[in-house]
């Protein structure tokens, strides 16, 4: 027997009955450990059908160890009787199960489905990186495993992983690649892809040499890996992509999917065993969190790195449900059977509802306060313990049956507030933890190197927050229940009324209200503890956690393009007391933006920030008119990048599907036409050019004719976004283009009609 | 089984004639979507006005202010015609199954608003998806001993399978079938 | 899960369009003054959401009028040329104080007590572009 200490980097089940733990050792070796594993699932229904079962699995190759129970059925006020199959060989329970449900399709089954990381978490506390001490046989079986941190650590033991980055010189969909570049921590290779043999070779023996643990790529998932696995076979020369032995990688296709009303898409997977794969270009938010995001997820979700590292928040929010859910005895039901509760029509108009969103008052103010609610919906969840099991139906369920309810105010609703909720147990650690974050951040200095780690971790919680709340409404979520995801919003309206309630009573003017926000003002009041009172009366009034975001010097609210006197919730940009800028809907924060225009609107706020008086217009404007003549003067004479001319837009729908179709459109069926089909939730990139079809995409073989580039549709398109950030200081866009070009020097470059565009 | 086909123009107001219930009856739109919509609006404020109803909006396509709006023009008192609609959403083919088992057999009748959208969603496999809809039909036919009960639905577009709509037109006693009006000529005067 | 009623900004605009036949037989000057009142009601979508009127418009019609007061309470200040401190201090949107003495004044059928000119001493730029030399945007106004 002997003792190990280190961290979990991969489990995955073995060909052997149980699973596989590859441990990254404190003593800087790599582990291949072994440990019983029996998975546990469940059936419920008729007692004939179930006796009928009994027998059906008695029957199969697969031994599994069967028993008569009561189990939890979280949307059940009573326990339901079950058959319950334990299996010892784990890696065969997939199997079994499905033609169990091919066989029983009607019966409900619970805990059958789900990911072998999280079964573990339930049990042994563990996650992706946990720091444990296993006690292994001489045979390396696993006889005890004890975790030594938890997900909730801020600063755990970091373990000493190995990465290994390789990546091609070019975006494979843009251009064939002609060379690799292979990085470590020791090492910095070049090779090129047209001698195929030495490369097999030498990425043999590197990987043979680091073994890394993380294997970092650009479109390792869509190009690069399925590339050098062919490369491989076909020169019979085996790359040891995988650290276990004696595995194939896995391979998962493309798809298309609706989520949150956007159509996604995520390209092919390559998954390794024993390390992780990680393809930064088709990691899900990786430009966002990046490889310590990744590590927070797994560290939180316990799910597997290269799997949390592709799938949406949403399913690492369902992994966390699901790990309380075997915590408390609960069980994960295969398919969520259960439906809304039926309401009256004016119930339904009352309860079909989201956040609250006003519409600012047009313009630009002084001293403003932004103050927010701290992850309003997950707080409001886990304050007033919203969770499936715990709303209430009067009509259903007798009142006497809940010891202390509370009422949702216009739904109608009871909540169970005597137990704890699966919802509020599962998101309490993390709000706490995010809290935390926020306050720590708060404190390091802007030098500290831990601060991009916390920032990472904070942006990574984020995600799983923002999310949790639309998959309390999913229609597929294991443990959502419509009532609840509609109490939520209730509850959220409610609190944010009492707070302009109170703001209100304490003589402020409410500017702006956005689901969990609130822009104010009064005269007079312009520093941080001024606006103290006003926090404290409305966290009195709430309960809810709520922060002053920051004080703005000023804050301009646009209004709607198509009609200046209509405001827009969600369009405004505005200068913080510490210099710093927050945009919203504006042209720089669209990603369909061209850089070339994102970059100008973000030097015209720069210039907007830095003046001394915004009320003065001398103070910034001829900077302002110098630099956009500069801009298309550089324009004109060819001089701006291509790249920075790109415009990026993501298909909605198939290219059949566009009656008219658009420039994204005209592009992708350029693409179309060489065969290169683009899937909805893809981005296609293209500039735009004159005549027809008016775009050039960016990823056919052939460059663009840089003469061919339609000048003009970039003038205004630059016209218009400097137009929006100046808009509120009094500059209309005709104001401003005949100001751009009346004194340029090269006038006569512009026709009048250009002028009146 | 008489099926009624009718070049509709107008479903608004001329569609609303044919749709009577008659008792212990399964009855069948079938419409394009919009059209669909509004005929079970007008259906659901006429069963409203003088007593309950029950939608189970298998479509996510319930129109409440429209029947809010149709109401209040056959009725003073329409808020209490619009609470006499009680109205349960499923979002999947499991939650139809489940709400029609959920329902009891009483005398108000139920309507289905566009049953077979969930059972189109191709996430689910065809055979279990077939199941499904099997279990749904023997409970409306459960339903209908006590209550009329209407359905309606869509034509399948070109990629979606033609079976369920099939098996849901055997069950039905009465069917309505709507065609897609042709696209109107635009008005020209000159 | 969408949801399955309409917004209250698509409730709107279907409104406003069904309108459009109306809207199109106005004479132009009269198109503009309504298109007026549809951006007043606009301003106020969020409370009409939460209020959750089966019928939508009824709450629509109400925002016109609650838009269309304001504007007659402004009136009362432009025809009495010694408010004009008070008419500034409305059109930054530091109004609630205001029109609430204004309201309560105009209830009593008094004038009201309005601060001296200079005495607020606003720092803030117009809320809206008009040139200030012109006559006030009476209809833009948004308290």
């Amino acid at each position: 027997m002997a003792e190990l200490t280190g961290w979990l980097l991969d489990l995955f089940a073995d060909t052997q009955p149980g699973v596989v733990l590859w441990l990254v050792g404190e003593d800087g070796q790599r582990h291949r450990l072994t440990q019983d594993f029996p998975i546990t699932f469940y059936a419920a229904g008729e007692p004939a059908r179930l006796r009928q079962l009994w027998r059906f699995l008695r029957a199969q190759p697969e031994k599994a160890e069967l028993k008569r129970t009561e189990r939890r059925d979280i949307f059940l006020p009573q326990p339901v009787q079950v058959l319950e199959a334990t299996m010892l060989q784990t890696a065969a329970q997939p199997y079994l199960f499905q033609r169990v449900a091919r066989e029983f399709p009607e019966l409900p089954y619970y805990d059958a489905d789900l990911p072998l990381t999280t079964r573990h978490a339930a049990i042994y506390n563990t996650f992706p990186l946990v720091h444990c001490r296993v006690e292994v046989d001489d045979k390396g079986r696993v006889q005890a495993l004890q975790a030594l941190d938890t997900p909730w650590e801020l600063d755990p033991p970091a373990p000493p992983l190995r990465l290994l980055a390789i990546e091609p010189d070019v975006d494979p969909a843009h251009a064939t690649p002609k060379t690799l570049y292979v990085r470590s921590m020791s090492i910095s290779y070049r090779f090129s892809l047209d001698h195929p043999r030495p490369l097999l070779i030498n990425l043999r023996a590197i990987l043979e040499r680091q073994d890394p643990d993380i294997l970092m790529t650009a479109w390792g998932d869509t190009w690069l890996l399925p590339y050098l696995i062919d490369l491989s076979e076909q020169w019979h020369i085996p790359l040891p992509l995988n650290r276990e032995p004696g595995r194939e990688v896995i391979r998962k296709d493309e798809r298309s999917y609706m989520a949150y009303g956007q159509v996604i898409y995520r390209g092919r997977q390559v998954h390794l065993f024993g390390r992780w794969h990680i393809d930064g270009c088709n990691a899900m938010l990786f430009h966002d969190y990046g490889l310590e995001g990744v590590y927070e997820l797994a560290r939180v979700t316990a799910l597997a790195g290269q799997v949390v590292a592709r799938v949406s928040p949403g399913s690492g929010i369902s992994a966390m449900q699901m790990v309380t859910a075997l915590r408390l005895g609960i069980m994960v039901p295969w398919h969520k059977q259960q439906a809304e509760r039926p309401k009256s029509a004016l119930e339904m108009m009352q309860a079909d509802q989201g956040g609250l969103v006003y519409q600012p008052l047009i313009g630009l103010h002084r001293d403003v306060a932004e103050v927010d609610f701290i992850s309003m919906y997950p707080s409001i969840m886990r304050h007033f313990n919203i969770s499936p099991e715990t709303v209430a139906d009067p009509n259903t369920v007798g009142r006497d049956q809940y010891a202390r309810l509370e009422r949702v105010s216009e739904l109608g609703l009871w909540i169970d507030q005597e137990t704890s909720g699966l919802i509020p147990q599962t998101l309490a650690p993390l709000l706490d933890k995010r809290l935390e974050l926020k306050l720590r951040l708060a404190e390091l200095p802007a030098w500290d190197p831990r601060r991009q780690t916390y920032q990472a971790q904070a942006t990574a919680h984020k995600w799983l927050l923002v999310t949790c709340f639309g998959y309390l409404g999913y229609k597929n979520a294991r443990f959502g229940r419509i009532e609840a995801h509609e109490a939520v919003t209730a509850y959220g309206r409610e609190m944010l009324l009492r707070a302009k309630e109170a703001a209100e009573d304490l003589g402020f003017t409410v500017l702006h209200m956005y689901v969990d926000g609130l822009w104010v003002k009064k005269k007079g009041l312009a520093d941080v503890p001024a606006f103290q009172p006003l926090l404290e009366e409305i966290t009195n009034r709430t309960r809810l956690p709520i922060a002053l975001d920051g004080i703005y010097r000023w804050v301009a609210f646009l209004p709607s393009r198509m009609d200046e006197r209509v405001p827009v919730p969600n369009r405004y940009f505005g200068v913080f007391q510490d210099g710093s800028l927050k945009m919203r809907g504006i042209e720089v924060r669209r990603h369909d933006t061209p850089a070339w225009v994102s970059t100008m609107q973000m030097e015209i706020l720069d210039i907007l920030v830095h003046a001394s008086n915004v009320d003065d217009r001398s103070t910034y404007l001829p900077k302002i008119l110098k630099l956009l003549r500069k801009a298309l003067t550089r324009l004109r004479t060819g001089s701006v990048p291509i790249e920075d001319l790109l415009v990026s837009l993501t298909l909605s729908r198939e290219l059949s599907e566009y009656r008219t179709p658009s420039p994204g459109a005209r592009a992708a069926a350029q693409l179309a036409a060489i065969g290169r089909n683009l899937r909805p939730g893809q981005r296609v990139r293209f500039v735009y050019t004159l005549g027809e079809p008016g775009v050039h995409a960016w990823d056919l073989p052939e460059p663009v004719d840089v003469r061919s580039i339609d000048h003009e549709r970039y003038r205004v398109l630059l016209m218009r976004a400097a137009a929006a950030v100046l808009q509120p200081f009094g500059l209309e866009e005709e104001d401003l283009k005949t100001r751009v070009f009346a004194d340029a020097r090269d006038v006569t470059f512009f026709t009048p009609v250009y002028l009146n565009v | 089984m008489e099926p009624y086909t009718h070049p509709a123009l107008d479903y608004g107001r001329k569609m609303d004639y044919p749709l009577q219930l008659s008792p212990r009856q399964l009855h069948l739109v079938i419409a394009p979507h919009r059209a669909q919509r509004q005929m079970m609006t007008i259906l659901t404020a006429r069963l409203a006005v003088t007593g309950r109803v029950r939608l189970v909006d298998a479509g996510n396509c319930f129109d409440g202010y429209g029947l809010a709006r149709q109401l209040r023009q056959q009725t003073s008192s329409w808020q209490q015609a619009l609470e006499r609609v009680s109205v349960a959403r499923a979002f999947t083919c499991y939650q139809v199954e489940t709400l029609l088992s959920e329902s009891v057999a009483d005398i108000s009748p139920v309507l289905v608003l566009n049953l077979l959208d969930t059972f189109y969603d191709e996430n689910v496999k065809l055979p279990e998806r077939m199941r499904l809809l099997e279990v749904s039909l023997a409970e409306l036919r459960r339903l209908c001993r006590m209550a009329s009960v209407a359905v309606s639905a869509s034509l399948p577009s070109r990629d979606q399978p033609v079976e369920l709509l099939e098996r849901l037109t055997e069950s039905a006693g009465q069917v309505w079938s709507f065609e897609e009006p042709q696209p109107a000529e635009p008005l020209r005067l000159f | 899960m969408g949801r399955t009623l309409p917004s209250v900004t698509q409730v709107f605009l279907k409104e406003q369009e069904s309108f459009l036949r109306f809207r199109r037989a106005l004479r132009r000057s009269d198109q503009k003054a309504l298109d007026d009142l549809f951006a007043a009601a606009h301003k106020h979508l969020a409370a009409a959401a939460y209020a959750s009127h089966a019928l939508p418009f009824e709450v629509f019609l109400l925002a016109m009028l609650l838009e269309e007061h304001k504007q007659v309470l402004r009136m009362r200040y432009l025809l009495n040329p010694s408010d004009a401190a008070a008419l500034e201090q409305l059109e930054r949107g530091d109004s609630t104080a205001y029109l609430d003495a204004l309201s309560a004044a105009v209830e009593a059928g008094s004038a009201v007590p309005l601060p001296e000119p200079g005495e607020e001493g606003p720092a803030d730029p117009p809320a809206d572009h008009e040139p200030p030399a012109s006559e006030p945007n009476l209809i833009n106004f948004h308290g």
